[in-house]
Formats: C-alpha cells, structure tokens, sequence
C-alpha cells in the first residue's frame, strides 16, 4: 500500500506543548527524589545503624557544640543551636516548659568530638525532671536499613 | 373631498393624501387594482379594500392625461421642468384649499429608531428626472435613497414616495410572464429609472420596485447569487424580493457601488483562509499534577529525629550499695554485665580484653559473650574524655544484638557538677585503674 501525502496538503507545523511540560514535570519528580536537603546542621552526631524516630513535635531539643578549643567547655544551646548558651538549670527548666507542654522527650545533639561525660552530665541533668526521656541524636549511616 | 392613503400591494408602495378623484382615475387607468388598500388619509383606520369601498369604484370623469396616481407631493421647492408632465395638482385649481399641501417629510433622526413613525422608508430626490420615454436608455443619476424600515416584520412596511418622477408605474400589462416590456402599456412619470421590476402574470408576487440608477449599464446585474433564478438576460426587472438599488446615505450622498458590499464591517462571511486556533491541551498537566499530589500525600510523613535512648538512672540505689554504703566495683557487676570499657583515646576492651575498636567486632564479641555467660546486659565504662562517637558506637552495638545497655557515670575531672543529683550511696570514688572504678550503671 502507498502511502503518499499531497505535497498541497497544509501542514501544521505548531509546536506541541504537551510533552515539553511532561518532561519538565518528569525531571521535577526525578529532582525531589534525588536531591537531599540539609539544613547545615551545626553539629555533626555520630552515626548510627540502629535508633528510633521522635517526631519532631514531641521533643525538646538540646544542642550539646564541641569545644571550642581543647579542655574547654562545650556549649549547651537550645533548640537546633540556633539560640543562645544556655545553662544546665535553663536547659532543665527548658525541659520542663516542655513536659508542661505535652513533650516529654528531649533530644539530646551533642556532637561526636564532645567529651562522653559532659554528655552524661547533661543527661543526668535533664533526667532529674519528672515524666522524661532522654534521646541521643545520631544519623544514619552509609547502607543501613 | 376626501383624501386617502394608498397601499400598492403589487409594489408595495404607499402613497399618501390621495383624493378621491385621484384614485378614480388611477382605477380607471388601471394604476390602482380592487385589491390594493386604501384608508382615509391621516388616520389609522384598517385599511380596506378599494372594491370595497363604493365610493372609489365610481368611474372618473378625468382624462388619461391626469398625472399617475403614484404621485406624489411635489416638493415645493424643487423647480420641475417643462418637459414634464403637469402635476396633479397644476391641473386642480385650488387644489391647495381643498387639498392642503402634504408636509414635507423629513426623516427625523431619533437615537436607534427608523426615520419614521411607521416601518417604511423615506425618499429623497433632490433633483427631478426628465420624463423618459419608455424603452430609452436611462441618464445615470444619483439613485434616491431607499431607507427601509428595521422592522421589516411590519405588516405596514411601505415606502412613501414623496417625490414625483421617482417611480415608474407600469402597468400589468405592460411586462409579459417573462418580465420583457411591452410596447403601449407603459405610463411612465418623470423617471431616470428603468422599467419596474416586472409585474408577472402572477398578481400575488411581491416585488420590490427596483430604483435602481437609472441606466440598463448601471452597477447591478443580476448574478447567479440572486435568489430568483427567473432572471431574464438583458431585461432590466429584478425578479428577487428584496432591494437591490443603490444605497444613499440620509443626508443625500450616494454611497458608492461597493457600499451595499460593505467592505469595512468586522463580519464577513468570506473564508479567506482556516483559522488556527492554537489551545494547550492541560489534562496531561492537570494528571501529572494529580500524581505528584497523591504520591506526596502517601509518602508524606513527620519529621522524625533518629535517636538512641539512653537509660534514666533510677531513683534509688542499687540495695546492695546501699546497704554497704560503698559503691560497687566494676569487678562486683561483670556477672551481671558485659563490660565495655573506653579510654579517652578510644582504645576499647570488653570484659577486661582489648579489641579492635570496630562496630562489627565488638558486636561479634558482644555476641560471643552473651552467649557463652548468659549475661543480657552491657556496661559501659567510658572516661570523661572518651569522645562520644565513641560511647555511641558501643551504644549502637549494644542495640543490635539486643543487650540492655547501663553506663558507668564517668568522674569528672573538675569534681562533680554542683547541679547534678548525687545519689547518696551512688558517689563515685575517684580511682586510679578502671578495674577498681565505681560504676553506678543506671
């Protein structure tokens, strides 16, 4: 069979819109997945294959920040480090704001070069208020489930 | 003496402030037919039928010589030549007492309505037309304007014809079926325009009288877009219903040829080339839209923190420390625990050995000893200075195979922190070897 077009036939020649917004939708998809976005932590946790979640809503945070120099004492910032150096004292009463408002977990972020006993001196600290637990913040590591 | 108003059903013409003599004498010529309607000028009776109305029907006394009955008002103003034939009202002495001059109509603009009270339109001829003679070829002239009314459903729907010589009145007779002119039967008035549009054979035919620019050369022919198809070559009648003269604006200006064309209007019916309308089709974007909304709706989860729980040290003194009111040593727990130690430099030894400190080792050997002791918890005692990836590695192994985990409270350098709660049986003795240290596992 021959399939012969008229050479007088009117050709369309428009630009089909459709699949040009297909594949930028495509490429948006393939960026949301691919692309991990940080939030420049100011502490680097150590890894860890095993630990659980806590919702974010349902802690208090702590931020344990190495020292400055060495010997020195590291510093306690609440929140995700983003206030001011706080005492052990403001940090328990911190804590205890938080109880009062329905969050009983606190987050302990102390970064991995700090001292393990300024780490158990914070935690012990923050134990000492009723209806707490303490968490210590890790991240994930390469290949764990 | 009366005066009537007449409505030409062949032509559908009216023609105003008739008398009765005038309308005799049209019936006498054979101008005016039983059929056509008449009423009593200036009113609006219902018309009626001249065979209707006796008094019509009495023969008229007048000559052939009287002037049409399509006549018309003269327009005072307008000089008429001598070649013409005399007016009606030239011949009726005091025709002005009995008949009182028709008012010149002039079109009254109103915004959005017809010139005149009633559908039908209004002429206007500045200039007279010399008489023709039938079958003569027509000057070309201005055509008068032909301004038909807009509600062309008006049963009334007329046109006055104000100026005399305007029309051309034939007779019946005076076009054979095939709209030809005949010879004899033809009464013409002062007229530049051709013959009127034939009368046929068929006294129920509407046509519109054509006042076309007089001329059998003049702009329109009729053309296979005509809706009659009975259009005689050469013959100057238009067969079609509808007006086919040249337009003229109200003020007098001749429109030119094209105007009935109108090639300004925005609308034409004229497809000149298909129109392309470009459109974005938007259902495959409002479907992937659609997917990205419901996969982020499934997998969308809260922001959780990965954590590892680190045992609260308990109230209360282990009893047997308490009893003995000393603390006890790490040598007093390793039936109970798995020792894991931690100096400050990262060197790591499980139950007293050293080992490779590496996740997957200490696991192995956190595995070994469970299940070679039984022992289902770990201790782990780590200096001040130990880094705390390094406790966290042992926290990590210590979840992996299940084992609880206790920590050694380490001694701080620079005493114990005022702030922490020491347990009374629970202080720590500062000790020189890690053998002998006191650990209060909590």
């Amino acid at each position: 069979m021959l399939l012969r077009r008229e050479a007088s036939e009117e050709r369309d020649e428009h630009i089909d819109m459709t699949p040009m917004v297909d594949v930028v939708f495509q490429l948006m998809t393939f960026m949301l997945f691919s692309l991990q976005m940080t939030g420049g932590e100011k502490v680097d946790v150590p890894p860890a294959r095993h630990g659980v979640g806590v919702p974010e809503s349902m802690a208090t945070f702590l931020t344990l920040l190495k020292p400055t120099a060495p010997g020195a004492e590291p510093r306690l910032l609440l929140g995700h480090g983003e206030g001011a150096v706080v005492t052990l004292d403001q940090a328990r009463k911190a804590v205890a704001e938080g109880v009062r408002e329905g969050r009983h977990k606190v987050i302990l972020q102390a970064d991995g070069d700090v001292p393990h006993g300024e780490v158990i001196k914070v935690s012990s600290a923050m134990t000492e208020v009723e209806g707490v637990t303490v968490h210590i913040g890790v991240q994930q590591t390469q290949g764990t489930k | 003496m009366a005066n009537w108003d007449i409505f030409h059903a062949d032509r559908l013409e009216l023609e105003r402030g008739q008398s009765t003599q005038a309308v005799r004498s049209a019936l006498a010529r054979g101008d005016l037919r039983d059929d056509d309607l008449v009423r009593p000028a200036g009113t609006m009776v219902p018309w009626a039928r001249i065979a209707d109305i006796p008094e019509l029907l009495a023969p008229a006394p007048e000559p052939a010589s009287e002037p049409g009955p399509a006549a018309h008002r003269p327009s005072a103003e307008t000089p008429r030549p001598a070649d013409r034939l005399p007016d009606f009202e030239e011949i009726q002495p005091n025709l002005a007492e009995v008949i009182p001059p028709p008012k010149k109509h002039h079109p009254t603009e109103l915004p959005g309505s017809s010139m005149t009270d009633v559908a039908f339109p209004v002429l206007e001829e500045p200039e007279p037309r010399p008489l023709r003679a039938p079958g003569t070829p027509v000057p070309s002239a201005s055509s008068p304007a032909w301004v038909w009314a807009e509600d062309d459903e008006d049963e009334d729907d007329l046109r006055i014809i104000e100026d005399q010589g305007d029309i051309e009145i034939l007779a019946d007779d005076a076009f054979d079926e095939h709209g030809t002119e005949t010879t004899g039967a033809t009464e013409k008035q002062a007229t530049t325009q051709p013959a009127v549009p034939g009368r046929s054979s068929e006294a129920h035919s509407r046509r519109v009288e054509s006042r076309t620019v007089a001329g059998p050369h003049d702009g329109w022919e009729p053309s296979q877009d005509d809706l009659d198809l009975d259009v005689i070559e050469g013959s100057r009648s238009s067969c079609v219903a509808l007006p086919v003269v040249h337009s003229r604006d109200r003020d007098g200006t001749v429109l030119p040829a094209e105007a009935d064309e109108q090639p300004e209007t925005e609308f034409s019916l004229s497809r000149s080339a298909i129109q392309k309308i470009e459109e974005l089709d938007l259902a495959p974007m409002v479907d992937v839209a659609f997917q990205l909304v419901l996969f982020f709706m499934v997998t969308a989860t809260t922001i959780l923190y990965k954590t590892l729980e680190i045992p609260k040290p308990s109230g209360e003194a282990p009893a047997g420390a308490v009893a003995q009111s000393r603390s006890r040593s790490l040598d007093d727990l390793k039936d109970d625990y798995i020792l894991v130690e931690i100096d400050d430099r990262g060197a790591m030894k499980l139950d007293r050995q050293p080992i490779e400190p590496v996740r997957e080792t200490l696991v192995e050997n956190l595995r070994r000893a469970r299940e070679k002791t039984g022992r289902k918890s770990m201790l782990l005692s780590a200096d001040f200075a130990t880094l705390h990836r390094n406790a966290v590695l042992a926290y990590d192994a210590a979840i992996e195979i299940g084992l609880s985990i206790a920590i050694a409270k380490p001694q701080s350098p620079k005493g114990p922190a005022p702030s922490l709660r020491a347990a009374p049986a629970a202080a720590p003795r500062p000790v020189p070897n890690s053998s002998a240290a006191p650990a209060t596992p909590f």
